[in-house]
């Protein structure tokens, strides 16, 4: 199914949900383009799955508000254009894979003609191909989760949520899961991915959000906050703390001890200038390792600075993001 | 519309589950012994009178069972409740198709009631069936009777339906069997209340009839299960006060506030679930 408008696929205004006095999600905004593959992380009780209800229309929010697809959050129209893959799920285990397809599509109001090549179509997709006869009480964790992703991407939907896709996969399901979402991608299907394998989601996704405590900490392209997350790991003699405070004018100087000293920087290039730096002032250098920072250090970063109090998780330091 | 889907489904999972065939069996059985019942009854009576009256007396006792029988049966063959389902994680997939919430509550409910139209045709029928083949009586008005006594195994699943969206299985299931113990107690106050001329007591039981009318409802069965004469012995003493039979029909009143009961019920549960965050 083609994208029905230039708008974005998920638009969300200071969504909150609170039950009583817990805040389950503080004010959430960010908006998804169409045709991205987004990614949507944070630590667990960071809000997510609740974003994700009030997204899909399983919860009414307590404030704000939002559209998905150009309609309001839990309009019928946007939900017949909308795939979803829970978290929790669990299927009614004495239909078969077949019925379970069918009775999804008679929901979501597509063509039986159309479900009747579908249905097939899925099941392969998924991996499950000759197993559509079976009783989905039969099937493993993984099976289920397979079908799951099959009845997401059953009615050919514009805007795929995801919930923890790949949760109960193997290795090899996981990669299964990851061509799926790139060959949606490629069609111009928007996935709203929610996963904790943040290595799986710097593969796929275009761009990222991280949550915590309720609210985006963090927001952009991979690249650009991967490409502002690059370290010098450095093994050099005479560093003192005028030349800390040399660099430290400069890039951030993220650990010192004895010989060892650890830089980071916006891009690897920047090692020359470093380098220069160090020898300016008399540092002999021994050993120079750029290294990329991966989601996963960034995510840490993000989450265990703002558990210790570091990093001022609400507003991004420019110091960060510009050498 | 969802509403059928969902229907057809909770029937699907009827026909592959054991609960509908243990019930069918029970069910036959039942039937069985009434028809034994009957035919040793048969061989006592000195005269055909006297095997109808003894016709009359199995099937207003047999159908008094089956009362009880039904919303039992109502209770377990509504499946899970929507709450238990929505915390389990089986409708969130479904629940984010282009459907109401409603439609899933009416059509539980409508695939729910036809099973119960079934198994009340069966049990009813079969056991109005083995006295007229055996003792040779009919009642004058059995589809009436059957109607109501199908109608009394809604009110149970309509209340069913309305707990099941914010309770549990167990407590879903209980509260109406036990709205439903009351508004038996309640006619019985009222049928004391007749026979000792105490009209408090009349007053208690019509209220309790208004929570919940389902012993209205059995009382109205009763009467047409009767001979036509018998409306001749409602204004003697044997007619006034009888905790288990009417010898006067159903007040048409009752039966539409039945029916209303049933929809508004079901009707409040499709609205609280909708307001539900799953």
């Amino acid at each position: 199914m083609q994208p029905s408008g230039p708008e974005a696929a998920i638009v969300a205004s200071g969504l909150a949900k609170h039950y009583g006095r817990h805040v389950a999600l503080h004010e959430l905004t960010l908006t998804v383009p169409r045709g991205e593959v987004f990614g949507f992380l944070g630590p667990n009780g960071a809000g997510k799955t609740t974003a994700v209800k009030l997204l899909t229309g399983l919860a009414r929010p307590t404030g704000g508000h939002g559209t998905v697809l150009g309609r309001p959050l839990g309009d019928r129209d946007a939900r017949r254009r909308i795939g979803y893959l829970p978290e929790l799920f669990r299927f009614q285990e004495w239909l078969n894979a077949v019925e379970l397809l069918e009775l999804h599509a008679e929901l979501a109001r597509y063509p039986r003609h159309a479900a009747r090549r579908r249905i097939p179509e899925v099941i392969e997709m998924v991996g499950l191909a000759g197993r559509g006869a079976d009783r989905v009480g039969t099937f493993s964790k993984g099976m289920q989760q397979r079908l799951g992703i099959a009845q997401a991407l059953l009615c050919e939907p514009e805007l795929v949520i995801l919930d923890e896709p790949t949760s109960a996969l193997d290795p090899i399901g996981r990669r299964d899961v990851r061509d799926l979402i790139l060959d949606l991608a490629a069609q111009g299907t928007t996935v709203f991915l929610n996963s904790h394998l943040l290595s799986e989601v710097e593969l796929v996704c275009d761009r990222v959000a991280f949550v915590n405590g309720g609210r985006v900490v963090r927001e952009g392209r991979v690249e650009e906050l991967l490409a502002a997350g690059h370290e010098l790991r450095i093994r050099a003699r005479g560093v003192d703390r005028s030349v800390l405070a040399a660099l430290q004018a400069r890039w951030r100087v993220l650990a010192q001890e004895g010989e060892r000293l650890v830089v980071g920087v916006a891009d690897a290039d920047e090692a020359g200038a470093v380098v220069r730096c160090l020898v300016d002032r008399n540092v002999e250098v021994l050993e120079l390792t750029p290294q990329r920072t991966n989601l996963e250090q960034l995510f840490l970063e993000l989450v265990e600075g703002g558990q210790n109090g570091r990093v001022d998780l609400r507003t991004p330091d420019p110091a960060r993001s510009s050498a | 519309m969802a509403v059928w889907t969902f229907a057809r489904l909770t029937l699907h999972e009827a026909a592959r589950s054991r609960f509908v065939l243990l019930t069918a069996v029970l069910g036959a059985v039942y039937i069985a012994l009434i028809a034994w019942g009957c035919h040793t009854l048969l061989d006592f009576a000195k005269s055909p009178s006297a095997a109808q009256v003894s016709a009359v007396g199995i099937e207003v006792m047999a159908l008094f069972m089956i009362s009880f029988v039904l919303p039992l049966v109502a209770v377990f063959v509504a499946g899970a409740s929507t709450h238990h389902d929505g915390e389990t994680g089986l409708l969130q997939a479904m629940l984010t198709r282009p459907i109401r919430r409603a439609e899933l509550v009416v059509g539980k409910w409508l695939g729910a009631a036809m099973l119960l139209a079934v198994y009340t045709a069966v049990l009813a029928g079969g056991v109005i069936g083995a006295a007229g083949l055996i003792l040779d009586y009919y009642p004058p008005h059995p589809f009436l009777a059957g109607g109501l006594l199908w109608l009394e195994a809604l009110v149970v699943l309509s209340l069913r339906m309305l707990f099941g969206t914010f309770l549990g299985n167990m407590a879903s299931g209980i509260l109406p069997l036990m709205l439903y113990g009351l508004g038996w107690m309640g006619g019985l106050v009222e049928s004391l209340g007749q026979a000792l001329d105490i009209q408090a007591m009349v007053n208690g039981g019509i209220t309790t009839s208004l929570v919940i009318p389902t012993d209205a409802l059995w009382r109205g069965v009763s009467y047409f299960l009767l001979p036509s004469v018998a409306s001749g012995i409602a204004g003697q003493a044997v007619g006034r006060g009888n905790p288990l039979v009417s010898f006067v029909p159903i007040a048409g009143p009752m039966v539409i506030w039945a029916v209303a009961y049933v929809t508004t019920v079901l009707a409040l549960g499709g609205w609280l679930f909708a307001r539900r965050d799953v």
